[in-house]
């Protein structure tokens, strides 16, 4: 069965999806094949994968009667081919057979000792020339000053959407609108990619979604903790980062979650967090005085360093993600709520951090163990009802939070107001400005005056608020206040 | 005045019940247990309505804070809260949010008849000596109508040029007889039966931290009129939690992966930063089971983690090294 990606690839330029402004350029410059030589006899495609800049070639190459040469510019003996190309291609126009149209794939992967030569051979080419690049800033000088750049844009979500269905239609099948939604939200431009996955995902629904874990990003980082832990030699090793999109940091943190899996003595465990160690502080020293030339270093140690800690373990790798990320964003919501019983206890009750941390765990056994006391800390503090469910546990909290409304409607009886409720608003009319400046004391005035008025409805809102849960003192939520 | 201030906070105190830790705490400078010399100097401020710079130096919970309010408000009256603003120079994020609101609140002249206004910083140790720096010009632009009260654990972390412009109060560690006097008042107040181990046991847990005594204490009581020792060991045994001692254990039994979530666990459900394990690792290296030498290499290793701790971009990252570390040397 044909991959898709190759059954559904344009025949034509105008089955090209939405990259105008690069197929009017690259036009252009093909129709001056036909009579001479364009100034610039390399073009370098440029973008995202799966953005079309194969597709173009192809399409170019069929529309206008070229016959693609395609050669990878990382290969190391690509250079000899294009010579040979180069050679025969002359030749071969001789005898009036079709041109030849040389393309080289990834050429911001390239050595550079490599790029040189290509670059030469550039300048002596009677061929057109098309190379591609997902960084063109990657590909080295030499070439850059010998081509010509077109930009291929990011595909959008909407794009890819459209190029599915079309797919589907003409396929004949039925699939979920969401599918297509997910696949091409999580293609992230590249249109191949969520080809592939649309293919993928057809075969079985069920699958649909296991298959749409990984995607590409995360895929290259497996392959890059496969050539750091499986090898010996630390120039492979530092290879290992050139086709990862992640930042170095992002990097460490998966090669840390790995470590303890990859080495089991602990002489070699503490050796390769030695290493990611020193990477982490070149990392900071990077960002704090902006010398981002330092990373180098980094990666040397994060690479180099963790793959000479110890003996390799053969056979199949499995990694894993690392745990962190994710239990950063499982306790996203916990953390928040407990950092502001945390500031909550700070302001009210004038402590540092650490010492409001300590009086937060006291006051979780006091809102286990005596409801009475926790309700009068509660309203002392002015706790919400999330923020007194993190400390009592759901169970207790309703009933601390029934004492709690006694206690406000006794408070408001005596006409006390609690401090913690109404922010304090400076009484301007008893204070004389230090700056004379009127401007600045108009500005100033107005200023509280909003203030004003915005603690005013705030504390009416909290009557109504109040009011309200005293009628249903378990289901008030904030959906209800809104409806009022 | 002293009369009038305590007089204002019995009606409030009827119908809500404050934290212990507020409702105890000292309203009146001559109410501050344990630090009858510092207690003496600042009275005559108060008297005189005059004072330079105060920089407050001592360990946690021996009455800094409460020395800064009760000094307001003895030096301020009815007017205090609008002449004091409370900053925690951890928690503002930055010595530029700190002089911005320094800026703001000194843009105004003092209520009633006082001529300046207080900030009092909290945590001032925690100030980087750029920022340290910063804040010693910040404090020279406004000190026609502003004084400072910085405070901090350790004096020797403040930048020579503020502890010169500053008056200096070292707070004494406050003795057992101080901590056990008030928390004898607090019982009494409160109709507890305080049993002598029960107090005892609190005097050991709090190590001259008043705040923490008081603390446990009010949770103590939550449990049972009668305050036991098992109840305070109990209640106290939370709010410290054993998490970075069996931490450390696991790492140096070889337990590695688990010592590694244990950390995580820390660092992200108990919200104690990376510096603050790391002391706390420091504080109970010494008490774990291994020979006197490891001890020594491992207070070591500490050190070293720390300065690469702050050195470092990812302080877990850093944490986990120095875990390897305990599980080679444990081994």
């Amino acid at each position: 069965m044909l991959p898709w990606t190759e059954k559904y690839r344009p025949k034509r330029l105008s089955e090209i999806v939405n990259q105008k402004q690069a197929l009017i350029k690259i036009e252009n410059w093909i129709k001056q094949w036909s009579h001479g030589m364009p100034k610039k006899k390399a073009l370098l495609l440029a973008g995202p994968p799966g953005s079309g800049k194969t597709s173009t070639v192809y399409a170019l190459a069929n529309e206008y009667k070229f016959e693609v040469i395609e050669l990878n510019a990382s290969d190391e003996r690509t250079f000899e081919k294009i010579r040979r190309y180069l050679d025969a291609a002359y030749t071969l126009d001789v005898f009036g057979r079709r041109r030849k149209l040389i393309f080289l794939d990834e050429v911001d992967n390239m050595e550079p000792s490599g790029a040189y030569e290509i670059a030469k051979l550039i300048g002596k080419a009677r061929n057109p020339i098309i190379m591609s690049a997902n960084k063109y800033w990657k590909v080295p000088m030499d070439i850059r000053n010998k081509v010509e750049i077109v930009e291929y844009k990011r595909l959008t979500q909407r794009d890819i959407e459209s190029a599915l269905w079309r797919i589907v239609k003409a396929e004949g099948l039925f699939a979920p609108k969401e599918i297509i939604k997910e696949i091409a939200k999580r293609a992230n431009g590249d249109l191949r990619a969520a080809i592939n996955d649309l293919q993928s995902a057809v075969v079985s629904i069920e699958d649909a979604k296991q298959i749409l874990v990984y995607r590409d990003s995360e895929r290259s980082i497996f392959q890059a903790l496969g050539m750091i832990f499986g090898s010996d030699n630390v120039k492979r090793a530092k290879m290992a980062l050139m086709n990862v999109d992640n930042t170095p940091d992002e990097v460490l943190l998966w090669i840390e979650e790995n470590i303890p899996y990859m080495y089991s003595t602990p002489e070699e465990i503490a050796k390769a967090y030695d290493a990611i160690s020193r990477a982490d502080i070149y990392l900071g020293r990077a960002t704090t005085t902006g010398n981002y030339g330092l990373w180098k270093y980094a990666i040397d140690m994060m690479t180099g360093g963790v793959a000479v800690a110890g003996t390799k373990k053969r056979g199949f790798l499995k990694f894993y993600p690392p745990k962190t990320l994710r239990m950063l964003k499982d306790t996203k919501e916990e953390r928040g709520i407990r950092d502001s019983i945390i500031r909550k206890i700070m302001k009210q009750m004038h402590m540092s951090k650490l010492e409001a941390i300590e009086t937060m765990q006291i006051f979780k056994s006091i809102f286990e163990n005596n409801l009475d006391a926790a309700a009068h800390i509660a309203v002392f503090l002015d706790l919400g009802d999330k923020e007194l469910e993190f400390l009592a546990g759901k169970e207790k909290a309703p009933t601390i939070k029934g004492k709690m409304l006694a206690i406000h409607r006794k408070l408001r009886k005596e006409g006390i107001e609690i401090k913690a409720e109404v922010e304090e608003v400076p009484k301007i009319e008893e204070e004389e400005m230090v700056e004379e400046e009127l401007k600045e004391k108009e500005k100033g005035e107005e200023e509280i005056e909003e203030a004003e008025e915005e603690v005013k409805e705030k504390e009416k809102a909290k009557e109504e608020k109040v009011e309200e849960k005293e009628k249903k003192p378990k289901q008030a939520t904030l959906f209800d206040f809104i409806k009022k | 005045m002293v009369e009038a201030i305590k007089e204002a906070e019995i009606k409030e105190v009827k119908i809500l019940e404050k934290p212990w830790v507020e409702k105890y705490r000292p309203k009146v400078l001559d109410d501050i247990v344990g630090q009858d010399h510092i207690v003496r100097r600042l009275k005559h401020y108060a008297r005189t309505g005059t004072m330079p710079h105060l920089l407050f130096a001592g360990p946690p919970g021996v009455g800094k804070t409460t020395a800064a309010l009760c000094l307001a408000r003895e030096l301020f009256g009815e007017h205090w809260g609008h002449n004091f603003l409370e900053l925690n120079a951890s928690d503002e994020r930055g010595i530029n949010v700190i002089r911005e609101k320094v800026k703001e609140f000194a843009r105004t002249k003092p209520i009633g008849a006082a001529s300046f206004k207080i900030i009092f910083l909290d945590e001032a140790d925690a100030l980087t000596q750029d920022a340290q720096q910063a804040l010693r010009r910040t404090m020279e632009m406004f000190s026609n109508n502003v004084r400072f009260i910085l405070s901090c654990n350790y004096s020797s972390k403040i930048i020579e040029p503020i502890q010169s412009r500053c008056a200096m109060f070292r707070f004494r560690p406050l003795k057992d007889e101080d901590v056990a006097k008030r928390l004898r008042y607090i019982a009494e107040q409160e109709r507890l039966e305080l049993t002598e181990e029960g107090l005892q046991a609190l005097l050991y847990v709090a190590e001259g931290d008043l705040r923490r005594a008081i603390n446990v204490l009010q949770a103590a009581a939550a449990l049972d009129i009668v305050i036991t020792d098992e109840n305070v060991f109990t209640v106290a045994s939370r709010a410290r939690p054993e998490d970075v001692r069996e931490m450390m254990i696991l790492a140096l039994e070889g337990n590695f992966l688990k010592a590694r979530d244990k950390l995580r666990e820390i660092l992200l459900k108990q919200g104690l930063s990376g510096e603050d394990v790391i002391i706390q690792m420091h504080k109970e290296v010494f008490n774990l089971p291994i020979s006197e030498p490891k001890k020594v290499a491992l207070a070591d290793k500490i050190g070293e983690y720390n300065f690469r701790l702050v050195e470092g971009a990812n302080e877990m990252i850093q944490l986990e090294a120095l875990l390897a570390q305990f599980t080679l040397l444990g081994k």
